[in-house]
């Protein structure tokens, strides 16, 4: 099983737009895969056509008491199932503080899924917050998309600087572009001054994946042929090639 | 019932369009266009994978064929492998194939263990269209999906019946559970395997599990003798009858290996259920079944020569095992030459009167007049006199053989416990499994010992005899011929420690506790003739064969 975090410390970078298609994707290849929500807002969930759960915060999910196994929905896809957003998510970090080890306790959430899954996407809210390093303690890979900005260049130095000081070793960094326009001369600029961290393939900016949220469906399903999709199936090559 | 009902058979005129209109009315549906799917269903002859709780299918549908290993209570998969169809794996028309033949990797782990030397036959070829029925909520997100397969047994032309299967989708239980209600509440649906394999391989005429190399044979211990031998003998008879096409066409060594079980059980029940059938038409089917048997030995033997080359190797020294390999081109040959008799002999008219005259004869009601003896005798009764004389039978040439005794006082030991062995077999059923259990334990150990006695014996003499064959056909290297000798001084130094070691087991045998066991389970009523079961030792012919029993 391997496990990849989505996660920026900002909000609308295309975090949920990566990790619905990247899933889509792994599960074309025939692996079962989870996208488990984390984002209290549910964007994720939204796409996939299932309700969050709005009632009743789910404190037992965090502190474990609560199977993980009765709360993943299928998808309209083979082999992609969806763990939904949970509204009682925004009290994570109070109920994470509360327990012993967070650093490690999504880790052990997510053991017992191991024998079901190949692939878990992690869609996480923004913020450098405790939930955010519990979520490094779980996963494999680290994948963080990010607008071409001088601003997004000190995003990669604040979690490079976090992770070492709190002695992070085994998660993998790949860092990629959204929503690039090459006639900026701005990004590409930024494009050639990449460091090895980051991979090749970019997300151009394409009104196709904007319209993830309206037709609630991985773009490969209603824009199969568009920019986009045919970006996001070169960065999954491209991820597959480097985990 | 309904919790678990799956799966349902429109009735012919209902399309998947038909359906869907049907169903409208109660659920949002989207139907999609019909794709279309082939696929094949394997197992063993003696479903090794089914009774694992397993199903193998190979989907034809796409430009690959990939294969699925998956659980038949969930439907879950346990491995899966894709291979293109035209690689000579298997996809060659859709031949039975040996687990060994797949590629390594996880469908290979779980198979082999299971299939073993058995070979995984195609049990049915289904092609025609699946048509997906989406069954979705408000916000347009499927909660379960119907998938309507029309399909045909691939060279036969007749439909099956379409069938409308009921696809869950993870989390949305009730929704299922509603769709599931509507269906069962239509009058004209009717309930229908689950399972795809269940569904298509019944319709190809099989039933799984229905194939067991064991012996099930329930009686009545207040029946006749008569009536309960005829059932022995049609079980046995049915046995060889559905082995018989797997021996014609050597699929594997195991088909001959029942085929012969049966004939050898014949044999057996025909030498010591006397005074039950007309004596003379038993006589007379002795002797054809002891024909018969005798056709079947040499290509068993090779059989097992084969199935045990690896031992064989195993027990030369690594420098010496490439050497045995002209032997085992020289079985192969010979194993060849010898299925090619058997199946000749299968073909000759005298076994096709005995295929027709013996369920025949097992047909005809015992004759009022000259019934014989133990005809009307209740079989409980008689099974245990039976038994209780093959058990003394055994005790007392098992207390006869002493380490000087020769090789063929043991072999009579081995002969008459098999024929124990059988009669609790065929018998089973009147007593209590328990007391059956400990006795069976304690005599398989005694044929046990005496089965690698024997097999050794024959072994050396067989290879020395195909050691003779490739020499006077010229042409074997010298390191050969000393690699079999090598072998054969491995197995006689084995047979030499057998011979030691089967001493104090025969002896166990003997014990008075064990005798009060016997005669505690089968504890004769007072016998109404007392000279009707003198024993008559039919079986005398020399046994050359190699038994895996």
């Amino acid at each position: 099983m391997k496990i990849f975090a989505l996660y920026n410390i900002k909000g609308g970078v295309g975090k949920t737009t990566s990790a619905v298609n990247l899933a889509w994707l792994s599960a074309r290849d025939g692996a079962n895969t989870l996208v488990w929500d984390l984002d209290p807002q549910g964007a994720a969930t939204y796409c996939f056509r299932v309700k969050p759960k709005i009632k009743g915060g789910r404190k037992g999910l965090v502190r474990g008491k609560s199977d993980l196994d009765d709360l993943i929905k299928g998808t309209d896809y083979d082999n992609l199932d969806l763990l939904p957003a949970d509204f009682s998510y925004r009290n994570m970090d109070i109920e994470l503080s509360d327990t012993k080890k967070p650093e490690r306790r999504f880790q052990k959430l997510l053991e017992p899924l191991a024998d079901e899954y190949d692939h878990i996407f992690l869609d996480c809210p923004p913020g450098l917050t405790l939930s955010a390093e519990s979520v490094f303690g779980a996963a494999d890979v680290l994948l963080m998309p990010m607008i071409p900005a001088t601003l997004s260049m000190r995003t990669t130095d604040q979690i490079e600087q976090f992770l070492k000081q709190e002695k992070v070793k085994h998660l993998q960094r790949l860092y990629f572009y959204t929503m690039v326009d090459r006639r900026k001369k701005l990004h590409r600029e930024l494009l050639d001054r990449r460091s090895k961290a980051f991979l090749e393939t970019i997300i151009p900016y394409a009104s196709a994946a904007e319209q993830m949220a309206v037709y609630r469906e991985p773009v490969f399903v209603y824009a199969p042929r568009s920019l986009p999709a045919l970006a996001y199936e070169a960065l999954w090559r491209e991820v597959r090639e480097r985990v | 019932m309904i919790d678990t009902l799956l799966a349902f058979a429109l009735p012919p005129e209902l399309t998947a369009d038909g359906l869907k209109s049907r169903l409208a009315a109660y659920v949002a549906l989207q139907m999609r266009p019909p794709q279309p799917i082939e696929r094949i269903y394997y197992d063993t002859f003696d479903w090794r994978l089914a009774k694992a709780g397993l199903a193998l299918e190979q989907d034809l549908s796409g430009a690959r064929a990939s294969w699925r290993l998956y659980e038949l209570a969930t439907g879950d998969d346990v491995a899966l492998l894709d291979a293109p169809t035209n690689s000579p794996f298997p996809g060659d028309g859709y031949a039975p194939f040996f687990s060994d033949a797949l590629p390594p990797g996880e469908l290979a782990t779980v198979i082999k263990p299971l299939a073993a030397i058995r070979a995984l036959l195609p049990l049915a070829h289904v092609a025609g269209t699946v048509t997906m029925l989406r069954v979705f909520n408000k916000d347009v997100k499927t909660v379960a999906r119907v998938a309507v397969e029309d399909t045909h047994l691939v060279g036969s032309q007749t439909p099956l019946p379409t069938v409308a299967r009921l696809l869950p989708v993870r989390g949305y239980d009730r929704r299922l559970d509603e769709v599931r209600l509507l269906m069962a509440s239509m009058p004209d649906l009717q309930p229908s395997p689950n399972d795809p394999m269940v569904f298509a391989t019944e319709a190809a005429g099989h039933v799984p599990g229905d194939y067991s190399s064991g012996l099930r044979i329930v009686l009545d211990p207040a029946e006749r003798a008569d009536e309960a031998t005829r059932t022995i003998y049609r079980t046995l008879f049915e046995a060889m009858q559905r082995n018989e096409p797997g021996v014609r066409g050597d699929i594997d060594s195991e088909f001959l290996h029942d085929f012969r079980v049966s004939v050898r059980r014949t044999r057996s029940a025909l030498s010591q259920i006397t005074g039950v059938l007309p004596e003379a038409q038993v006589e007379h089917f002795k002797t054809e079944f002891g024909w018969l048997g005798q056709m079947t030995g040499p290509t068993r033997d090779l059989d097992v020569y084969l199935l045990q080359f690896d031992d064989f190797r195993a027990d030369l020294p690594e420098y010496m095992r490439d050497r045995l390999d002209p032997l085992r081109d020289h079985l192969l040959h010979r194993q060849r030459e010898e299925q090619a008799g058997l199946v000749r002999a299968l073909d000759t008219t005298r076994y096709a009167k005995l295929r027709r005259e013996w369920p025949r004869f097992l047909n005809k009601p015992t004759p009022a007049r000259d019934t014989p003896e133990n005809a009307a005798v209740p079989v409980g009764e008689l099974a245990s006199r039976q038994i209780l004389r093959a058990y003394h039978r055994v005790v007392r040439q098992a207390a006869a053989v002493t380490a000087d005794s020769p090789a063929e006082d043991v072999h009579e030991v081995r002969k008459s416990a098999k024929k124990l062995r059988y009669l609790l077999e065929f018998y089973s059923s009147l007593y209590p499994a328990e007391d059956l259990k400990t006795l069976v334990v304690e005599l398989r150990q005694v044929q046990d010992i005496l089965g690698e006695y024997q097999d050794l014996q024959v072994q050396i003499e067989s290879l020395e005899g195909y050691a003779a064959e490739m020499q006077a056909a010229g042409d074997v290297p010298a390191a050969t011929l000393m690699a079999i000798g090598a072998l054969t001084g491995q197995l006689y130094s084995r047979e030499l420690e057998v011979r030691q070691e089967l001493m104090p087991i025969l002896s166990r045998f003997t014990r008075p506790k064990l005798r009060r066991r016997f005669e505690a389970t089968f504890d004769p009523p007072p016998p109404h003739s007392p000279d009707d079961d003198e024993p008559k030792d039919a079986e005398s012919q020399p046994s050359t064969e190699t038994e895996n029993a």
